[in-house]
């Protein structure tokens, strides 16, 4: 006999598990989940208002400078309001799309809108580091222009650039250093299955016919 | 959720607990990963009833959500610790109808599906249930024809895990 045809025949008459009675499945119903989803759920929302309260920070803070040329004050406040139209629109894809992940969908359905979630927020991380990037390097090159204007000195200017520059660089470097190790340690477990299993579908369903059809 | 929803649910899902069992056997190594399991399905079930409108029966619709949880809802246990020999307990009650050889070559065969991936677990659970493929294509979301060459696939496949074992 077949290999899988002797667990077949074993296996409809398999039914002697320990059954679990009523009392005991009404308790399970009012347990924590402790599915996938649901933790990146949870770790999703932490990451969204870290980059909001990362923002508001950034707002105050920006305010306190006045002296700055025209044109950077122009740039923050279009930067500022471009941001908040961002997250807003961040917020509600991951939302409406969180809502989308029903555990009723066929396989490769509910797989798609798990990753799809989850890489909105990928986009969101990636667009809050830029966007740390860019207001350490407006920062600096206002500072840097602020003592331009209070000193004529080219040499020292030039000096005072390469050292920002280097710092700049430094950090750039080490802050996306740290954001994929944080990725490494909380996503990886997480997804890393996910990701598996739905590469698995797409592949068989990629995977063209080579083998003449029959029936078994 | 009202307590009448309640109530149909849970006799329901006693009546049906073997789906949730049997998706458990194939998924799992250990007892407590089997509880951990069995539990989530229990509440992924639930949580998606009241949207369970019996135009399905209740068993293709509660497989269906099983799966699912399986392959793309369940974290895994972190520690594997056996408490008991899984296998045996559950299996011995059943071996006694049959000879020696069958029964050495069901506990290969167990390993082997235990060794396969996620997406290969499903075809195989269904097969065993005897699902056409029709119906496998609907709930992993391929066509039919893949769904056919894969499981083809999926028996060579166990064949020669079998064989490397000196089982056949």
């Amino acid at each position: 006999m077949d290999g899988l045809d002797l667990l077949k025949k074993h296996w409809q008459k398999n039914e002697e598990f320990p059954q679990i009675n009523k009392e005991e499945i009404r308790g399970m119903l009012h347990k924590n989940s402790s599915s996938i989803v649901k933790w990146i759920f949870y770790i999703s929302v932490i990451e969204l208002f870290l980059g909001l309260a990362l923002n508001i920070a950034y707002l105050f803070y920006d305010k306190e400078p006045n002296t700055e040329h025209i044109f950077f004050r122009v740039m923050n406040d279009f930067v500022d309001i471009a941001t908040y139209l961002i997250i807003v629109y961040f917020v509600y894809i991951f939302f409406s799309q969180y809502k989308k992940i029903k555990n009723t969908k066929n396989t490769k359905e509910l797989l798609n809108s798990i990753l799809k979630t989850r890489k909105t927020v990928n986009y969101y991380i990636k667009f809050n580091i830029y966007f740390i990037i860019y207001a350490v390097t407006c920062s600096s090159i206002s500072v840097l222009y602020d003592r331009y204007q209070e000193n004529n000195h080219v040499g020292e200017i030039i000096f005072v650039s390469i050292i920002v520059i280097l710092l700049m660089s430094l950090f750039a470097w080490l802050f996306i250093f740290i954001v994929k190790g944080y990725y490494r340690i909380i996503y990886l477990r997480l997804v890393k299955k996910l990701d598996k299993n739905y590469e698995q579908l797409l592949e068989l369903d990629a995977d063209e016919i080579e083998t003449p059809l029959k029936t078994e | 959720m009202n307590t009448n929803l309640e109530q149909e649910f849970v006799v329901l899902l006693e009546n049906n607990q073997n789906i949730l069992h049997k998706i458990c056997k194939l998924y799992t190594a250990d007892l407590d990963a089997h509880q951990d399991l069995f539990q989530e399905m229990v509440i992924q079930l639930w949580k998606s009833y009241p949207k369970f409108k019996g135009d399905a029966k209740f068993s293709t619709w509660a497989y269906r959500v099983s799966l699912n949880t399986a392959i793309s809802l369940y974290r895994g246990k972190r520690t594997k610790i056996t408490l008991v020999d899984w296998d045996q307990s559950f299996a011995n009650i059943r071996y006694e109808e049959y000879n020696a050889d069958e029964e050495e070559q069901l506990k290969h065969l167990y390993d082997a599906v235990r060794q396969l991936n996620d997406i290969d677990k499903a075809l195989v659970y269904m097969y065993l249930e005897d699902k056409d493929y029709a119906e496998i294509s609907e709930t992993l979301g391929i066509s039919e024809v893949n769904a056919r060459v894969k499981m083809n696939r999926i028996k060579s496949k166990l064949k020669v895990m079998l064989a490397k074992k000196g089982v056949v």
